[in-house]
């Protein structure tokens, strides 16, 4: 009952003109960026990242939430119509919506997929609304030791996650964990990791790991493209012409998809979404394979289906809710964005757990009731209003947008501290993750090793203290043996037996076909 | 057919494996010297540092194993790695003159040198003129967010 009224009181403050403006916001800025081919949600919060200093939070947070539903649901635009996913969650959707719009049915494709995401968003928020109170009251059992073992199941999910790149995922996740060594002792008035130079005290700051990571190596990779394919991009797009009424799916075709379709792809991208690490792309892939597995008619599939759009598009968007819950209870991102928006919350001094979501949850709900109305009301209303525009967002002048990127990336380096020396911390991040990139090492992992890096030294550490220097205390406490048989569960699913039809599904998809 | 040499099987997977390692055992070294890992029966600053260095050690050479099966060879393109480069020098030049030569003047001559790379024969091409327009439009309009919206001060420069 008290988390009702706390919901509620987050809708009402919400809905004050104020605050409601930047849920708009952020969903036009997230439609801007999921649109574009090589720009995310992710980058435009990590490049927002510096302004939510001089914000009020909750406007920030609200904002996030809108970036962050737009930025899922606009890949699809691009994915459908020129066949390049405006983000890596729309892989799917490019597979069926373009073959539609190669029919003429690319209006049709645009209607479902916003029709699906914003199923999949808003049951993923109810979700969250119902389940992150939950959540709180076990995180609330979790002690030192068992603190201990669940960012370890956290890191070996991560890890796991990267299927035929464990390795790399591991790789890259420790790395995240060494970049946080840099500095002084977590625990002790010591410095360490310092390499003799004196500027390395200070520790290299989440923001510009944020920046460089999303922001600097997204440029280094748009460098080395040729303008020739952008050309050919714009000449496609501009040919386009969609009417507002065009974009509304008919009865007639969400009965033929079943709504059951919707729900249980809503369903199984929540539950993607609490696994660290795993992501819309993967949501998507997942339920894509699913809708295959159950349908009737399996051979459609690939050459343009209103179902695999739908599964798609809204699993990918219930991964927004899913993603969250870890987050805002365990202090563990589920996805890269909420290990972005987790940023935001410890540059403004919140510690995402359990006490935030009991002594501070005035700050959170806003965030909850955000997510849902860009689900249910913005994104609808936005598709409707502004559709046939948005096609024109991808036609932007890159030499235009990419130098703008740079200059707000390395200004909000240097806005973090007020020091070059984060700026140029920024700039080598950028290019650590840039060839990392270019090795498909995960940069999400890296990330989430940073920010997870001092947290797993601090409970590691407290609990040796605790026991005198007995590691048995991390297979003896029922907290810590309940996240040690996960990992060995999960290693079972994720790395011993892969789930076949999922795997023979995916090998049926012709990836090749995207450009 | 004769067995590839050693030096014949890197490729770019087996050759960041191998600069991850040297940059690890840098990291260890620096680990052993600062403090050792367990003083007195308890743990120092620096064991979970060198555990997790160990771990990368485990990792790493999995890929480079990896990296030395795989049938591809190095192959080093000049033009391809041509602008990245020159981001790269782009970006540490403006990081330097930034605080020197204040915002405005440091963030127009960084936005023109980055649009004049992302400009080439094939793309969208614009005159000099425009070129210097926009890159006075975009820092001013970015100064105007940060400064006057948002309160965040940036440098006016210690040169003039």
């Amino acid at each position: 009952m008290e988390n009702l009224i706390g919901i509620m009181q987050g809708f009402q403050t919400l809905f004050i003109p104020g605050v409601l403006i930047y849920v708009f916001l952020g969903f036009f800025i997230g439609t801007f960026f999921g649109a574009i081919p090589g720009l995310t949600a992710t980058l435009a919060i990590a490049l927002l990242l510096p302004v939510t200093y001089s914000m009020d939070i909750v406007k920030a947070l609200v904002m996030c939430m809108g970036i962050y539903m737009a930025g899922m649901y606009a890949g699809s635009i691009t994915a459908i119509t020129i066949n390049i996913p405006g983000a890596p969650a729309a892989i799917m959707t490019a597979i069926e919506g373009n073959k539609m719009m190669q029919r003429g049915q690319g209006a049709k494709a645009l209607g479902q997929a916003a029709f699906a995401s914003m199923i999949g968003g808003t049951i993923g928020s109810i979700l969250l609304m119902i389940v992150a109170p939950l959540a709180v009251k076990l995180a609330l059992l979790v002690k030192t030791p068992g603190k201990f073992s669940l960012i370890l199941f956290a890191f070996v999910v991560v890890i796991l996650i990267q299927r035929k790149s464990i390795a790399k995922g591991a790789v890259a996740t420790i790395l995240g964990i060494m970049i946080t060594t840099i500095g002084i002792d977590i625990m002790q008035p010591a410095r360490r990791f310092t390499f003799g130079i004196d500027f390395l005290i200070q520790g290299i700051d989440l923001m510009p790991l944020i920046i460089g990571t999303f922001a600097i190596s997204e440029l280094l990779i748009q460098s080395e493209k040729s303008c020739n394919e952008y050309q050919l991009v714009n000449k496609e797009m501009l040919n386009q012409k969609i009417r507002r009424k065009d974009f509304l799916p008919s009865i007639k075709e969400i009965k033929e998809i079943g709504l059951m379709l919707y729900i249980k792809s809503a369903l199984i991208g929540y539950f993607i979404g609490v696994l660290p690490g795993a992501g819309g792309s993967m949501a998507a892939f997942i339920s894509y394979a699913e809708a295959i597995r159950s349908s009737k008619n399996p051979d459609k599939f690939g050459t343009g289906t209103l179902e695999g759009i739908a599964a798609a598009e809204s699993a990918n968007n219930a991964v927004c809710g899913g993603a969250l819950v870890p987050m805002l209870t365990f202090g563990i991102p589920g996805d890269a964005v909420s290990a972005v928006v987790l940023g935001v919350l410890i540059i403004n001094g919140l510690q995402p757990g359990p006490r935030l979501m009991t002594t501070q949850f005035h700050l959170v709900a806003p965030m909850f009731a955000a997510l849902f109305v860009s689900a249910l009301i913005i994104l609808p209303l936005t598709l409707y209003m502004l559709g046939p525009y948005f096609i024109k967002i991808v036609c932007i002048n890159r030499k235009i947008l990419y130098p703008s990127i740079a200059l707000v990336a390395m200004v909000g380096g240097y806005v973090s501290t007020y020091s070059t020396f984060q700026m140029l911390m920024t700039l080598i991040m950028g290019i650590i993750a840039y060839f990392l990139r270019k090795q498909n090492y995960p940069t999400v992992s890296l990330l989430l090793g940073f920010i997870l890096g001092p947290m797993i030294e601090k409970y590691f550490r407290r609990g040796l203290y605790i026991s005198e220097g007995n590691p048995l205390i991390f297979l003896t406490e029922w907290d810590s043996i309940v996240f040690l048989i996960l990992i060995v569960v999960f290693y079972y699913f994720l790395a011993v037996r892969r789930p076949i039809d999922i795997k023979e599904a995916i090998e049926k998809i012709d990836l090749n076909n995207l450009k | 057919m004769a067995k590839k040499n050693i030096l014949e099987r890197i490729n770019s997977t087996s050759l960041l494996a191998i600069i991850l390692i040297i940059a690890n055992s840098i990291y260890l070294i620096e680990g052993i010297n600062t403090a050792p890992p367990i003083k007195n029966g308890e743990l120092g600053i620096t064991f979970f540092p060198i555990v997790i260095s160990l771990l990368l050690y485990i990792a790493a050479i999995c890929i480079l194993i990896a990296g030395i099966r795989e049938k591809s060879v190095l192959s080093f393109n000049l033009s391809k790695i041509s602008k990245p480069s020159a981001v790269i020098f782009i970006t540490f030049i403006y990081v330097l003159i930034f605080k020197q030569i204040g915002y405005i003047l440091s963030s127009i001559l960084y936005v023109l040198s980055l649009m004049l790379l992302f400009e080439d024969e094939t793309g969208f091409k614009t005159k000099k003129l425009l070129n210097i327009v926009y890159s006075i439009i975009i820092v001013l309009l970015i100064y105007l967010l940060y400064q006057k919206v948002f309160g965040v001060r940036l440098p006016v420069g210690e040169v003039f």
